[in-house]
């Protein structure tokens, strides 16, 4: 009997004792870092870089497309292509003080960016590296940070600016600067970044920031200043920097338009037109969506992975290409070759302008423009991977040499110096030399209608059509033309809304909720 | 019961919880004839200790009986119960308190195990029967006495009324009563039965069937870490039990739930394998989940997919609602909780349980699309009025002779499911066990989707010695589900009639590649194909198990340790072949395999004092440490380009190298809890209990690891006070409930609280470069809170009529919610805790047994659950925050004053049909024409409806849900009937669900994500040319020929979604139609029972809506009607 009570309460004990087993509640992550031991060396360093690029690319490239979609179908020069994503009233301006449905979307990526920018230059003050290199990365990140403040500048007006990366929840309400002070903050970035960026040819990697990509993006930042303001000042400035990306020696034209473009030439990314340019690749995260979203809406092996479509050239526009300019060919696909699972074609469609937009058109022809195939990979990779790879180009170098003629031609008028970037581009494109009996007025016009048929769908137009003041009209001209042809995308459309100099897109209602220090841009009322 | 003549009472705790336990049929003949064979007896083992002066004898039986398990028989007409007597005894042997309790006395006792039995006969006149024939006068009387399912009944007591005459039922339920008079009355009583009184008259045998007491004042029910009386309870638990499960056929048993319990809404999905989404009172949180505790005989999952659980396993699962109930359950309580118990063997009762089913699944829906003419007609309208041309021409007729009824042809016309299941059960006087296995195979409507389940039950309870008993209940599953995702959703898209399945030489047709159609077809479609091109299968292995001691230390004590393991192993396939639509194009195969294994790991240990005293004081009070951690993995790899479909993606390394992609993922969280709770009654009649748990979960912040969840509750049985007795007879019950409590919600995620670096690449020459980019943690991150107050009666009337009604208020606060912050610090949201939201309701239960005669009965049970549910707060002066605006026309807001599952639209003003109404459209719109629809303006810009001009158009919970079911039963033949309903809800379907993401947001308090394409085919929502269904085309305006059409024309263009599409929807199924024979056992005596059956499932439906699912319009999967024939068996 005793043994059965020593028993009994041994095994109480053990019970209990059970009881106390863990109380720990740590739990480390298995597939995360934490935050507080990383940044210890140039490579963790230099992977915070990579970080920004991935940022960039996030909010202005691949990874966000309905930042170039909103911003090229507001232009003359496109159209909706279907009635998706509301691109059918975005042509149209309307309404365009919705702070919820209207915005462009980029907000949040681009601070995304420049807090990570911000990571690099004060996380890189305890990493012990080489001063050199640590210098290079912080260019990298300050000339990053610089492209984005100046697109986002362009489109909501000044802007808040934090002034360190984020640790806490504390101070961030951040109030907004003024448009002087943003663009002061912008070209001391790029002019810092410039001073410290190797030039193109001592790049290691040549997808890095280069001190000519810094010094094309101030000859555009200048020029944007000068246009808003009319400013000599500002002009000179502008015809400065693009002259020390000529001067360089480091850019030249593709001789062939064609082979700028991953549809003509898969060998060429990164070649020698381009003075910065966003890279993608077959891997999922890192593929160039926009293939997808501008595409033909169609599934078809010869044009590579799956297609929906979102908009294209307007109709006056894509007829207003000359026959010989070799850009209507290089940029546009008019044609599909539908084959079957043996490869052997079964159908053709041919876009028809005739057709007025209406799709599916009598021809077959499935949407109410031309795709635009700047992004394209039209790879038999692309189409069994479904991870289209084309780069995009934020600056290339026809656009320095435009930049060049349009300031040189405001600063002193149709001087052989004005006419010789707008003609080189010209030349490539196949067009006769622009001559000096044009006016000053005439060639600032032929610059900026040479710019929609060298530029389109690059995310250029719009913000050169808002500065130089020639966006209002245009729209109006093309509705107007459009509502007359009875092209289908204008049936029942009216334009709500023509935008002048001073347009500003509405900052995003949710961005405002969340920060009590931002003011919304005043409402843009029509006239 | 004590001063009656026999006592046949249990006289410890433990046993009458049996007893309880197990709605006891066989304890008292055990005592008689197993006894023999136990040694040593118990006589022999127990020891007992008493000190007790000038006490009535019945006083010294009374505290043996507390201290032990032994019970007194005798008659007072022979053994004075008052006689004084003192016993000072310390650890001796019962036979030692007998000696001095009969000194003196002629009378001598007999102990048979735990009973005494004290007589003037000799021992072994007695031990010469087993039924105790008490006197031998006048007439007799012989029966037997059997369950309601004919199983004889031992044990039961019999005592002529008025008198000292008795006797017990032997094993066979056989019992023998001498020296009655015709006018005496027999009172048959037994545990947990309703008493019967028959008078003998002039009948020579009376047999007796015992029916169960269904008011269940003595019912049992799982409470967790423990069990509790009904009549004690203070909270509102629900109970169901496995006569109501087993209605239901399907792979889950939560979808039984439907209709079943009130204040719990389950909506079901027909698609085999998937689990029903539940929610229990209103939806309380915003980002968490809001799915409720699933425990499985104790053990609590970490998912919530009962898929791997036998329905025919199950006893009754509780649901526990209220905060006095579910605080036990402390940080994962909020949102009520689902206690499952698995069936158990009872001693002496050895059971062989067969029960099988086969049905055939019916589509219980056709949406009927238009077919071919009127297609044609359709299509060349909506072209021509929307500015295009005629889709068929007579230069470009529609191909001869083809008119597919795609909905047909992807919709199989049936489809079988059948389940095997067959137990055993039983048990020694030491060990009971309960052994199962089952197989449930269920073929999908779908070509290649289906759900089959195997699996095997064990579970055991061994009593090791008297104060060791240990045990086990383990369960192995495997499930493979074949899984098509939204077969049918796109047939009003891309399914026109004009386009055949296949092409003439029999290779699928894809209309993408037909030239006279294929710029309408975006998208490369063909589901018939997939149904043979197309494989995802999913195999999961589980296993289930916990072994657990428990040892009595002392008296009233048990301390129990259970070790329990969760194991989930699954394999997903994929398969494409190169002529499966998503390949046909590029000719290639695409497939991948994915590995996930869940692991949880549980110990607890559980201490329980529990005492009565006389009958005046009840107590139980309960200490739980308990110890749950969970891990999960998973391993993936996908590619494509295999240029041969006979290995599928079987050889990964006949993928085209550069497509090959992988993901490897892990993570685990903790939880650490101490538990206690006190349930006290007193007098019967009080009923309090108290309930605390501190949790430390290891997904909360550093400064919030640990939490406190307390409640409370009290309930009073007035039908036990004096001044009720009155109404004896017609209030049987009356009971009144309160409680109060605070219980937490800690589904948010893994390591939301820390700060970590995420990977973040960049590529050049078609080469990653790996980067890393950090986040922000908030180390104050904590529980979502949820106080409940609960106001709950139960009456009684007559017997006959049970009504059960509850209101209850929720408040939960510090929810969980990705607030947005600035995003000038480079992020858009930190997930917080902030605001509030309230649900209030009532849940109303009536049972009524309208007639209860021996051959003929008739049940009836309704339920009506209403539950109001607000945001009352969000954050800083936040009152309303946009989610997601889709293009079709819905938005989902957070805005205060409106319900979290609120659903926002235009507001329609009709079909355009008088030019009133075409003025007013013109003003938003210029180009507004008959037959399109107009929208009403409400805010200040009359020029253009847009989300501003949105209206809640309802919530996607129902204002009101309720379930009906009557049962009849006519001797042998038994009818149930059963349906549920719900009643003026918002529905989400057409509503996009990629458009919440771009703020990284997403929306987990709905049933949304619904595609919804019949909706626009029917409505023409944004400028959708989609075939409509027959229903709409009739209703369609079209000029010349329906100018009151109450839908948009052909080809209109400016319909969205609205209040008119998607508000004010409403359903009732008739789930079941059960037609139940059970044979008698006078013919089939190989048997001990048996039955078959036939149930009509889903077999009539009203939905105002035509989507597939008449419960929230989802068109992805056929819903099913069900015929099934069934067989029960027991031998």
């Amino acid at each position: 009997m005793k043994y059965l009570k020593v028993n009994l309460f041994v095994a109480c004990a053990l019970f209990l004792l059970l009881t106390v087993q863990c109380t720990d509640l740590t739990e480390t992550p298995y597939t995360d870092i934490s935050s507080s031991t990383y940044y210890q060396n140039e490579d963790e360093l230099e992977a915070a870089l990579t970080s920004v690029y991935n940022a960039y690319s996030s909010a202005f490239g691949g990874g966000n497309y309905k930042y170039n979609m909103y911003l090229e179908v507001v232009t003359e020069f496109n159209s909706p292509a279907y009635a998706k994503n509301n691109t059918d009233k975005y042509n149209a301006w309307n309404d365009i003080n919705n702070a919820t449905d209207r915005t462009v979307k980029c907000w949040t990526k681009g601070y995304a960016a420049i807090n990570r920018a911000n990571i690099i230059l004060v996380r890189g003050e305890k990493v012990d590296m080489d001063q050199t290199l640590k210098s290079q990365y912080y260019a990298e990140a300050r000339f990053l940070r610089a492209l984005t403040y100046f697109n986002m500048v362009r489109l909501y007006g000044g802007l808040p600016i934090p002034e360190s990366y984020t640790q806490s929840l504390d101070g961030l309400e951040i109030p907004r600067q003024t448009v002087d002070a943003t663009y002061e903050y912008i070209i001391t970035d790029l002019k810092w970044a410039s001073a410290h960026l190797p030039l193109k040819s001592d790049a290691s990697d040549v997808w890095r920031a280069t001190k000519g990509a810094a010094q094309a993006a101030l000859g555009e930042v200048y020029l944007t200043r000068a246009s808003m303001n009319d400013s000599d000042e500002y002009y000179k400035l502008a015809k400065l920097y693009c002259d020390s990306v000529i001067t360089s020696g480091e850019y030249s034209l593709e001789p062939d338009f064609k082979d700028l473009w991953y549809w003509w030439n898969t060998s060429n990314k990164n070649g020698q037109e381009s003075v910065f340019e966003l890279q993608y690749g077959s891997y999922s995260g890192l593929k160039n969506n926009l293939h997808v979203m501008f595409g033909l809406n169609i599934t078809e092996k010869t044009l590579g992975c799956y297609m929906y479509r979102r908009f294209g050239p307007s109709i006056p526009f894509y007829l207003s290409y000359s026959d010989n300019d070799a850009r209507k060919e290089g940029s546009f696909v008019t044609t599909i070759y539908v084959t079957n699972s043996d490869g052997d074609t079964t159908n053709v469609l041919n876009y028809n302008p005739e057709e007025l937009g209406y799709y599916p058109a009598a021809s077959g022809w499935k949407t109410a423009s031309p795709g635009i195939l700047k992004y394209y990979d039209r790879s038999p990779e692309s189409a069994t991977l479904k991870l289209p790879r084309a780069n995009i180009y934020v600056i290339r170098y026809a656009e320095v040499l435009m930049n060049y003629s349009e300031a040189e031609n405001e600063l002193n008028g149709v001087t052989e110096d004005a006419l010789s970037g707008i003609n080189a581009v010209r030349e490539r494109a196949g067009l006769a030399d622009l001559t000096s009996s044009l006016s000053q007025e005439q060639l600032a016009d032929s610059i900026y209608r040479e710019r929609g048929w060298e530029f389109i769908g690059e995310t250029k137009l719009y913000y050169d059509g808002l500065r130089t003041g020639k966006l209002g009209d245009g729209v109006k001209a093309m509705f107007e033309e459009c509502k007359n042809k009875g092209i289908y995308m204008y049936k029942g459309y009216t334009l709500d809304f023509v935008p002048s100099k001073d347009f500003l897109w509405k900052i995003p209602q949710y961005d405002l909720d969340s920060n009590p220090a931002l003011e919304q841009n005043p409402d843009n009322v029509s006239e | 019961m004590k001063n009656k003549l026999l006592t046949c009472f249990p006289g410890t705790e433990s046993l009458k919880q049996l007893w309880r336990i197990m709605k006891l049929t066989v304890l008292v003949s055990l005592l008689f004839v197993m006894s023999v064979a136990a040694k040593p007896t118990y006589s022999q083992v127990t020891k007992l200790s008493l000190n007790l002066n000038n006490k009535t004898v019945k006083q010294v039986f009374d505290r043996v009986e507390e201290q032990s398990e032994f019970v007194f028989l005798y008659k007072t007409e022979e053994l004075d119960e008052n006689r004084i007597v003192s016993v000072n005894v310390d650890n001796a042997p019962i036979s030692e308190i007998m000696q001095e309790v009969l000194h003196g006395q002629k009378l001598s006792y007999f102990i048979i195990d735990r009973q005494v039995i004290i007589r003037e006969n000799t021992p072994e006149e007695l031990q010469k029967t087993s039924s105790v024939a008490v006197t031998q006068k006048g007439k007799t009387i012989t029966g037997k006495v059997t369950e309601a399912n004919g199983n004889p009944l031992p044990g039961v007591t019999i005592v002529v009324k008025g008198t000292a005459n008795g006797v017990i039922t032997d094993i066979n339920g056989q019992y023998t009563l001498s020296g009655l008079a015709a006018s005496d009355i027999l009172a048959f009583s037994f545990v947990g039965m309703k008493s019967q009184e028959i008078m003998v008259a002039q009948k020579t045998r009376i047999d007796i069937v015992m029916q169960e007491d269904a008011i269940g004042l003595e019912e049992v029910v799982a409470i967790g870490y423990g069990v509790a009386r009904k009549s004690d309870l203070t909270g509102s638990i629900t109970q169901v039990k496995s006569e109501d499960l087993a209605v239901v056929s399907g792979s889950n048993p939560i979808q039984a739930l439907q209709g079943r319990a009130t204040g719990v809404a389950v909506m079901t999905s027909n698609d085999p394998g998937s689990s029903p989404t539940l929610r229990i009172r209103g939806t309380g949180s915003i980002d968490a989940s809001n799915d409720p505790l699933y425990v499985v005989d104790g053990f609590p999952l970490m998912d919530g997919n009962l898929n791997s659980v036998n329905p025919a396993d199950i006893a009754s699962i509780e649901i526990l609602k209220d905060a006095s109930s579910t605080a036990i359950y402390g940080s994962r309580g909020a949102n009520g909780v689902i206690l499952i118990t698995t069936k158990s063997g009872k001693k002496g009762k050895n059971d062989l349980s067969f029960s099988a089913y086969f049905g055939i699944q019916k589509p219980a829906r056709y949406q009927d699309f238009i077919q071919r003419n009127d297609f044609i007609d359709f299509i060349n309208e909506a072209y021509t009025y929307s500015g295009a041309t005629d889709v068929y021409t007579s230069d470009s007729p529609a191909p001869s002779g083809v008119d597919t009824n795609w909905e047909r042809e992807i919709i199989k016309s049936s489809a079988p499911i059948q389940d095997y299941s067959i137990s055993f059960t039983g048990g020694t006087e030491k060990t009971s066990y309960m052994l199962s296995g089952g197989v449930f195979i269920q073929d999908g409507l779908i070509e290649s989707s289906g759900f089959d389940r195997y699996n095997a039950r064990v579970n055991l309870n061994h009593d090791f010695n008297n104060w060791l008993t240990v045990g086990t209940h383990m369960q192995a599953s495997r499930s493979e589900r074949n899984n098509r995702d939204n077969a049918t959703g796109n047939i009003s898209r891309w399914g026109w009639p004009t386009t055949p399945v296949k092409n003439s030489d029999g290779s699928w047709y894809y209309a993408s590649f037909d030239s006279q159609v294929s710029s309408y077809m975006e998208n490369v479609w063909n589901p018939v194909a997939d149904g043979s091109e197309k494989k995802d299968e999913t195999i999961t292995d589980r296993l289930t198990g916990d072994v657990y001691a428990k040892i009595s230390p002392i008296k009233n004590v048990t301390i129990k340790t259970n070790l329990g393991v969760d194991i989930s192993n699954a394999k997903n396939y994929q398969y494409s072949t190169s002529l499966s639509a998503e390949n046909y194009s590029n000719g290639t195969g695409s497939g991948g395999q994915s590995y996930f294994r869940q692991t949880t790991k549980l110990t607890e240990t559980i201490l329980t004092y529990s005492n009565i005293w006389t009958d005046i004081h009840r107590l139980t009070a309960t200490g739980v440490y308990s110890y749950q951690d969970y891990q999960y993995e998973k391993l993936a790899i996908s590619g494509s380009g295999f240029t041969n479909d006979a290995t599928g993606a079987n050889d990964m390394s006949l993928a085209d190298t550069e497509s090959i992609e992988y993901e490897s993922d892990k993570y685990s969280n903790k939880l650490v809890s101490f538990t206690g709770r006190i349930a006290y009654t007193l007098k019967d009649r009080y009923n309090f209990t108290a309930t605390g748990r501190y949790d430390g979960s290891s997904r909360f912040g550093d400064n919030n690891k640990w939490g406190f969840f307390p409640s409370a509750g009290f309930s009073w049985s007035a039908s036990q006070e004096n001044f009720m007795h009155s109404l004896k007879g017609k209030v049987t019950n009356l009971k009144l409930r309160v409680s109060y409590g605070i219980t937490g919600n800690q589904e948010i995620g893994n390591y939301k609280s820390l700060a970590l670096m995420s990977s973040s690449y960049y590529i050049y020459s078609d080469t990653p470069i790996l980067g890393f980019s950090e986040s922000i943690g908030n180390p104050d991150l904590q529980w979502e809170r949820t106080a409940q107050l609960d106001l709950g009666v139960d009456i009684s009337l007559f017997d006959r009529v049970d009504v059960t009604f509850d209101y209850y208020k929720r408040r939960t606060t510090d929810l969980l919610y990705d607030v947005p912050i600035p995003t000038t610090s480079g992020y858009s949201s930190m997930l917080e805790n902030i605001g509030e939201v309230q649900n209030h309701g009532f849940e109303l239960n009536v049972h009524a047994r309208i007639i209860d005669r021996k051959d003929w009965k008739w049940d009836i049970t309704g339920n009506l659950s209403k539950n109001e549910n607000e945001i009352s707060e969000l954050y800083g002066d936040v009152t309303e925050i946009n989610i997601g605006t889709s293009n079709n026309g819905l938005a989902k807001l957070l805005k205060v004053g409106d319900p979290v599952t609120a659903v926002y639209g235009r507001e329609s003003g009709g079909i355009i049909t008088t030019e009133e109404q075409l003025t007013q459209a013109r003003v938003y719109n210029s180009s507004a024409n008959y037959g399109e629809e107009l929208y009403i303006n409400h805010d200040d810009d009359p020029t253009s409806i847009s989300s501003d001009d949105f209206i809640c158009i309802g919530s996607t919970v129902p204002e009101f849900y309720y379930g009906l079911s009557t049962s009849v039963e006519y001797k042998n033949f038994k009818l149930e009937i059963y349906g549920q309903g719900a009643h003026h809800y918002a529905s989400m379907t057409g509503m996009e669900n990629n458009n919440y993401g771009d703020y990284g947001i997403g929306y987990s308090s709905s049933t949304g994500g619904l595609s919804g394409f019949y909706i626009f085919g029917e409505n023409q929502i944004h400028d959708r040319i989609y075939t409509p269904t027959q229903y709409a085309y009739k209703r369609m305006w079209r000029e010349g020929v329906n100018e009151n059409g109450s839908f948009p024309r052909p080809g209109a263009r400016g319909v969205y979604a609205s209040d008119r599409t998607n508000g004010d929807w409403n359903f009732f199924i008739l789930k079941n139609i059960k037609l139940s024979y059970k044979f008698d056992q006078s013919l089939v005596k190989w048997a001990k029972n048996i039955s078959v059956y036939m149930n009509l499932q889903n077999f009539a439906n009203s939905a105002n809506h035509r989507g597939y699912n008449p419960e929230n319009g989802d068109d992805s999967y056929p819903w099913a009607k069900t015929i099934i024939w069934g067989v029960n068996a027991k031998f």
